[in-house]
Formats: structure tokens, C-alpha cells, sequence
């Protein structure tokens, strides 16, 4: 659990492909930055812990680590973090929200605290926050990454044939996709979790127009009536420059996320 | 497997077929992580959690009593009613901890029944096992315990502890003895990195903690799991003192709802543990945030001492002494009576 990384070896390796160092800046108002931020730094990235708007100069690209997303849209938005990061979203740079980050990317998240919460947004998908239910069902699964199209050496030697061990703790979960241009990279079968369950039904009866309310029942009725599959939700995908997973690649020493990522910010600064 | 722990995840398929995994070391260490640089609030029903939540708790800690209520009414202090757990879990979003009595494990699986998100194995409630500690281990529920010293921490690990916190003295409004934890383990750290392998053998034996946990300690310069701090944090500086002093985030319990205005110096903590190392907005939220709880300061005269409470403690505790004067030091020992 303890990641041990070497930057100086991992820049001297990095240096060795003659690319220019990227500066990642991970949000550091809560959760686990520390993590995020010590695998980019192995994989020959600069790191800047982001707290206040001036933490924002000079980065390339932005990680919104796992936490609680209450807490952080309340502290982020006390110090103007919030509304920079808005913009940095709005304007097409690189951007990844693993858990908590996912919720915040997202433009509509089910089952917030009373009276609603703070979302950055950017990723027009229906969320739903705590899907899989309290921490007894937290839990790990592998997953087939193949369509990340990542090749070993990119990954820093890590054998991305292999499933990933995906861990989910309290995760959410992407239940429909609106928007047009979203990938979808893993999914998962599960059921709602009892309060999770409620949400839906709640926002199933929350008033809005019919032809909204049949499409709204449409997308959810899978994950509430029973039947001998189980449903299917959306556990990372990718849209532009946005990248969410609702599992927690900070918390294992397999690098392969962060290697996406990275690759996916050097093709956002060419294409520029 | 403790009783109860099947079937919790239901919601998914069978294991077998997806490889699934639940109640993993992982996954129990790993919500503590993303606790981290967060405040863990005290609240006692609906209403305080839900003030905890609006003011950026990371998590709230379900409880009956606070613990400044407990020292001053005595009585044998317990595992809250399952009812007003489960109210609390309800109204909000964030995670819930309640705590067991130390040694208690069926308190324990009637918590991990309801679906605690963590349990803490408490020494502010009263012991039900004078030797033994929960064996954590067969539980999927994380358990979060209190370490006055890095022995004391491994051997909760060893235990099962996903999450660690210091002791501290639990009631007081008076960091002195979070300080003095803290302290005490990041020292013991520091020591342990620095030591020939030839030398975690008896170091092990002297801390008398698990020697495979002193070897990774020695290797990682770091505890397993997280660390954060408890026991008399009162204001947006005692948190940030924490954190400066190497904990991973803070748990308030009394500090906050003991104080005259409970919302805005929750809100001053919270601001306070992200931005510890920010002298300027700490000045900043900690100004005019009425009187912090009264407290007390003489702790070595205190009558309730709920720190050095652990299991099989008392072959070591000399005789109490006397004390005269606040200076004095009175070492070990579950509980004040005078021999």
C-alpha cells in the first residue's frame, strides 16, 4: 500500500525519450493527493499540490483525487479553487477525477447530501454518488483495460494484458451517458445499493416535463427492476480532454492509469 | 468471518465468477485514505451531523456522549443505541464511524450489522476486556484505534487496525497529550529508519510490537496506515499543529460542540487542517470564533485518565503515586484510584 517511488530514476529514464516534463498539479484540499501524486512523480512527472487559485501557473494538466466531494466543493469554493477549476474544464484542458474527482467532473450527481453539493462538471453523464452502498461493500475487481490501447513500455514495464485491480471504496457509479463524444472505458455489473435504490425512485418522481420523465425512466428502469443480469454501470470513461474513473487507480502500485493519462495530455499539448 | 459479514455484497455477482473481492485489507485501509486531510467530527444526533456535514466533515463519529460528557458524569460509557446510528447514517451523505468498547466485539458485529462505514475501538468508552483488543482482523469493517507510541500503533495493526489515530486525552479541550503522541511516534519513526537491521530485532522486543511490522516500518520510514489526531483539538491551531507535526487529519469530538458557536468553528477546522502550512488564513479563520470549550488544564490531577487504557497493560503499571503538583508525571495505569 506504501508506494515507494524513485523520481530521480524515473526522470533520468523519462529523459532518455527526449520529451519535455510534464507539470501536473493535483488538488490537494482533502483525500489522496499524496498517492497521486507520488505515481505521476514515477512516471517523470513535475507535481504541484494545488490548495489556492496561484497554484494554478504554469500547469499542463489537473487530477482530482479521491476524498469526500462534499468536503472538497466546500473547501474549494471558500478560496476561489472552484471557480478556476471551472474554468480550466470549460476551456478544454486536461483533466482526471478519480472517485470523489468523478462526482465533481460530472454534471449531474444523484444521492448528494441535503440541499445539494458543488460540482465542477464538464462530463454531461448521470452520476449516482455511493452506488454500490457503505464501506463493508467497498470492494476490489479486475477489470480488462484493453481499450486504454496501452502498450508495456509505455506503462513503465507493468504487463497491461492483464486484468487492473480496480478498488472501489464507497464509489460511484456513471449510470447513463448524455452527451455525444463520451467513451466508455470499463464497466461493472452490480445493483444499487438500498439508499441508492431510494435516490433513483426519488428522482424518478421528482416533477419534470412527460417526454423528459419517460426518457429519465427509460435510462433508469434497468437498475430497478430485477432481472437475472445485472445491471451494467459506467466506471471510467473519457470525453476530450476528460478523464473519470470511479475506482481508485492511486491505491495500487500499477501504474497503468496514471501512464494513460500522461499519454492522454502530451496528445491534448500536440494537437494545440 | 464475523457474523453477519455475508451477504453484504449482494449487489454484486458471484465472486467466483468476476473475481470480487470484499473487506480486503485494501479496501479497509483504503477508506482511511481518502479521509485524509479531512476533520472526523463528534456529533450526537441528526442535527450535528448535519451542521458537520455543511461545514466539510470528511466523516462524523456517531456517539450518545461526547467526551467531555463522560468524564464529567461517569458511569460506564458504552456502544450508542443501533437507532440513533442508523438515524444519523441517513441524513447524511458522508461516512459514519461509531465506537465499540475496547475488547468488545459483539459490540463490534451489532455495528457492522447496521453498516457502519468504521468502527473505533475506543478507549473513552469503558473497557470490556482488560487483556484482549478486538481481533480486528475478522471483520470487514475497518476499525480506526487510538496509539500513544509507534509500539502501541503495530500492535493494533497487527490487530487488524486499518487507521490509527493518537490519544491524546479525549474531553480536555487541551492538546497536550495529542502533541505529546504525535510526537512520540514520529520520533519512534524516525528512529526506526535510521537503525541497522541488526538492531529492529530488539527494538521490536523493546516496543513490544509484531517484528515483520517493525521491519516494514524500518523500510517505508512510515506507519502502515493512516495516523490522524484526536484527543483535545479545540481550535483551527490545534489542528494545524497536528498536521504540521506529521498527522495525516484531525478528529474534533468535544472542541466543536462544546464551543459557543458550533457552525463557524467547524468550518475554521476544516479550512484549518487543508490549509495547515498557510499561516496567513489560518489567522484568518481563526479570528473571531467566540470562546473555545473551557477544558481543563491540570490533566495529571484529573481523576478519568482515558488514555492509557489497553488491553494487558497491568503487569507494567507501577504503583500510582501521589501526585503534588501539575509537573509531576504519572506514567501507566487504566484508571486513577490510589493504591
Amino acid at each position: 500500500m506504501a508506494v515507494q517511488t524513485q523520481p530521480s530514476d524515473a526522470v533520468q529514464e523519462h529523459g532518455k525519450q527526449h520529451q519535455e516534463q510534464l507539470h501536473v498539479g493535483v488538488l490537494a484540499l482533502q483525500g489522496a493527493f499524496e498517492e497521486h501524486a507520488n505515481l505521476l512523480r514515477s512516471l517523470g512527472a513535475k507535481v504541484t499540490e494545488v490548495r489556492l487559485p496561484g497554484d494554478f501557473a504554469g500547469l499542463d494538466a489537473i487530477v482530482l483525487p479521491g476524498g469526500e466531494s462534499t468536503a472538497m466543493a466546500l473547501i474549494g469554493e471558500r478560496w476561489g479553487v472552484f471557480p478556476q477549476l471551472r474554468e480550466w474544464v470549460a476551456t478544454g484542458r486536461p483533466v482526471w477525477g478519480t472517485c470523489a474527482g468523478m462526482i465533481l467532473l460530472s454534471n449531474e450527481a444523484l444521492m448528494q447530501k441535503e440541499g445539494g453539493q458543488a460540482l465542477v462538471g464538464g462530463l454531461d453523464v448521470e452520476i449516482c454518488r455511493n452506488y454500490f452502498g457503505s464501506q463493508i461493500s467497498s470492494f476490489e475487481q479486475p477489470i480488462d483495460t484493453t481499450l486504454l490501447g496501452l502498450t508495456k513500455e509505455e506503462c513503465a514495464g507493468t504487463d497491461v494484458e492483464k486484468p487492473y485491480p480496480a478498488v472501489f471504496i464507497r464509489a460511484p457509479a456513471i449510470l447513463s451517458v448524455a452527451g455525444e463524444g463520451v467513451s466508455i472505458l470499463a464497466k461493472v455489473r452490480a445493483l444499487p445499493c438500498s439508499k441508492a435504490r431510494l435516490a433513483l425512485e426519488a428522482s424518478l418522481n421528482a416533477p419534470a416535463a412527460s417526454p423528459e420523465r419517460s426518457a429519465k425512466r427509460q435510462r433508469l428502469e434497468p437498475y430497478l427492476t430485477p432481472s437475472e443480469e445485472l445491471p451494467e454501470v459506467i466506471v471510467a470513461a473519457k470525453k476530450d480532454n476528460i478523464l473519470v474513473t470511479a475506482f481508485h487507480p492511486e491505491l495500487t502500485a500499477d501504474k497503468r492509469w496514471h501512464a494513460y493519462f500522461l499519454k492522454m495530455v502530451r496528445e491534448a499539448q500536440t494537437k494545440t | 468471518m464475523a457474523p453477519g459479514a455475508n451477504g453484504h455484497a449482494n449487489g454484486h455477482a458471484e465472486a467466483a465468477e468476476t473475481g470480487i473481492l470484499t473487506g480486503t485489507y485494501r479496501v479497509k485501509a483504503g477508506l482511511a485514505q481518502m479521509l485524509k486531510g479531512g476533520v472526523i467530527m463528534d456529533v450526537i444526533n441528526v442535527e450535528q451531523a448535519r451542521i458537520a456535514e455543511e461545514a466539510g466533515a470528511v466523516a462524523v463519529m456517531a456517539l450518545e456522549r461526547i467526551p467531555a460528557d463522560i468524564r464529567k458524569d461517569g458511569g460506564v460509557a458504552r456502544m450508542s443505541d443501533p437507532e440513533m446510528i442508523t438515524e444519523i447514517k441517513k441524513a447524511v451523505s458522508i461516512p459514519v464511524m461509531a465506537k465499540a468498547r475496547i475488547g468488545h466485539f459483539v459490540e463490534a458485529q451489532i455495528l457492522e450489522a447496521i453498516e457502519i462505514d468504521y468502527i473505533d475501538e475506543s478507549e473513552v468508552l469503558t473497557m470490556a476486556d482488560e487483556d484482549n483488543h478486538i481481533n480486528k482482523n475478522k471483520f470487514k469493517v475497518p476499525f480506526v484505534c487510538g496509539c500513544r507510541n509507534l509500539g502501541e500503533a503495530l500492535r493494533r495493526v497487527a490487530e487488524g487496525a486499518a487507521m490509527l489515530r493518537t490519544k491524546g486525552e479525549a474531553g480536555t479541550g487541551n492538546v497536550v497529550e495529542a502533541v505529546r503522541h504525535a510526537r512520540q511516534v514520529q520520533k519512534e519513526l524516525r528512529m526506526v529508519a535510521a537503525m541497522d537491521e541488526d538492531e529492529l530485532f530488539v527494538f521490536a522486543k523493546h516496543i513490544q510490537a509484531p517484528f515483520e511490522l517493525v521491519k516494514e516500518v524500518a523500510r517505508t520510514g512510515k506507519l502502515p496506515v493512516v495516523n490522524f489526531a484526536a484527543g483535545g483539538v479545540a481550535t483551527p491551531a490545534d489542528a494545524a499543529l497536528m498536521m504540521q507535526l506529521g498527522m495525516d487529519g484531525v478528529f474534533v469530538g468535544s472542541g466543536i460542540f462544546k464551543s459557543t458557536d458550533a457552525v463557524k468553528r467547524a468550518k475554521a477546522i476544516v479550512q484549518a487542517v487543508t490549509h495547515f502550512n498557510d499561516a496567513k488564513i489560518l489567522a484568518e479563520v481563526s479570528t473571531s470564533l467566540g470562546p473555545a470549550m473551557v477544558g481543563i488544564s491540570d490533566i495529571k490531577s484529573d481523576p478519568v485518565n482515558f488514555r492509557d487504557r489497553e488491553g494487558a497493560s497491568e503487569g507494567q503499571i507501577p504503583k500510582k503515586r501521589k501526585l503534588t503538583g501539575p509537573t509531576e508525571i504519572q506514567l501507566y495505569g487504566s484508571s486513577w484510584e490510589q493504591h
